[in-house]
C-alpha cells in the first residue's frame, strides 16, 4: 500500500534522479570542448576523460541522493510531503551545484596546466647577441 | 627555446645554494651553469663583461638573447615547472618593480648575505682542514 512516505519516496527519487541525469548530460556535452582543448586536440583522450568524469559524478550524486533517502519526520498529508520533499531537494540541488563547479575547477585547473606548458617566456631579452655554440 | 645558460658568481656562497635549488626544481628548460669567472662562460659568450656580471645575475638563451638582474630571475623561475606561473606574474608592470628592487638589493649585498646566512656551512669545511 502506498503511504504518504512512500510517494514522499518517489516523487523525491524520481526529481533527484532526473535532475542528476541532466546535470551530467550537460556536463557531458558542454565538458567535452573544453576537454578536447585541455588534451590540445587529442580527442579520444577527452572523450575518454569526459566519460570517467561523468561516472564518477552519476555515482557520487546517485549514492548521495540514495543515502538520504530515509526522512526522519515521517509525512502526514500532502502539505508535509511537500514541506519534506523540497527540503530533501534543495540538498540535492546543492550538492549537484557543489559538485558542478568542483569539476569546472579540475576542468580549469586541467586547462591551466595546459596553456602554461605552451606559454611564452614573460619578458623579452634586453638584447641579442651569438647564440652560444656548446661543448661538442 | 630548449636551454638557458646561467652565469653566476663562483665566488658566492648564496649563488651556489640558488644554484642547487634550481638543479633540484623539475624544469621545462635545460639549465646550464657556469661561474662567470669560468673560461667556459667566457667562451660561450663572449660579450660578458659588458653586462657586468659580477653586479647581478646573467641569463643567455640558446637563441642568443641575454637577460640580466630581475629578467635573468624571471628567466630561471619561467624554466622551472611549479614556477612558471610565478614568474608571469613578477614580469607583470605592477610587480616587475619590486622583483627588480630585490633583485638589485639581494645582488649587491650577496657577499654580506653569505657571509650572515650561510656562515656555519661555510666554516664547517675549513674547520675540517684545520
Amino acid at each position: 500500500m502506498i503511504n504518504p512516505t512512500v510517494w514522499l519516496y518517489l516523487i523525491y527519487l524520481a526529481i533527484s534522479i532526473l535532475l542528476t541525469v541532466w546535470v551530467a548530460r550537460t556536463l557531458h556535452k558542454s565538458g567535452r570542448i573544453f576537454l578536447v582543448d585541455v588534451f590540445a586536440g587529442n580527442e579520444p583522450m577527452a572523450d575518454s576523460v569526459n566519460h570517467l568524469l561523468v561516472v564518477g559524478f552519476y555515482l557520487i550524486n546517485l549514492g548521495y541522493v540514495t543515502l538520504a533517502l530515509k526522512t526522519d519526520t515521517p509525512p502526514a498529508d500532502t502539505q508535509q510531503i511537500i514541506e519534506n520533499l523540497s527540503g530533501k531537494v534543495g540538498v540535492v540541488l546543492l550538492v549537484l551545484g557543489g559538485m558542478h563547479f568542483f569539476n569546472l575547477y579540475v576542468f580549469s585547473r586541467m586547462r591551466k596546466h595546459t596553456l602554461q606548458d605552451q606559454m611564452p617566456p614573460p619578458i623579452q631579452p634586453s638584447e641579442y647577441t651569438l647564440p652560444p655554440v656548446p661543448k661538442t | 627555446m630548449k636551454r638557458l645558460y646561467i652565469f653566476f658568481d663562483g665566488e658566492c656562497g648564496l649563488c651556489s645554494r640558488c644554484r642547487e635549488w634550481l638543479v633540484r626544481e623539475p624544469a621545462y628548460l635545460e639549465l646550464i651553469f657556469h661561474p662567470f669567472q669560468s673560461r667556459e662562460a667566457q667562451r660561450l659568450c663572449p660579450a660578458l663583461p659588458r653586462f657586468q656580471p659580477d653586479q647581478q645575475l646573467i641569463v643567455l638563451s640558446d637563441e642568443g638573447g641575454i637577460y640580466s638582474g630581475e629578467s635573468a630571475w624571471l628567466m630561471c623561475l619561467y624554466a622551472l615547472r611549479d614556477y612558471r606561473g610565478w614568474s608571469q606574474q613578477l614580469a607583470a608592470p605592477a610587480l616587475r618593480p619590486l622583483a627588480q628592487r630585490i633583485c638589485m638589493l639581494v645582488s649587491h649585498n650577496r657577499l654580506t648575505l653569505s657571509k650572515a646566512l650561510l656562515q656555519n656551512v661555510l666554516q664547517t669545511p675549513r674547520s675540517r682542514h684545520e
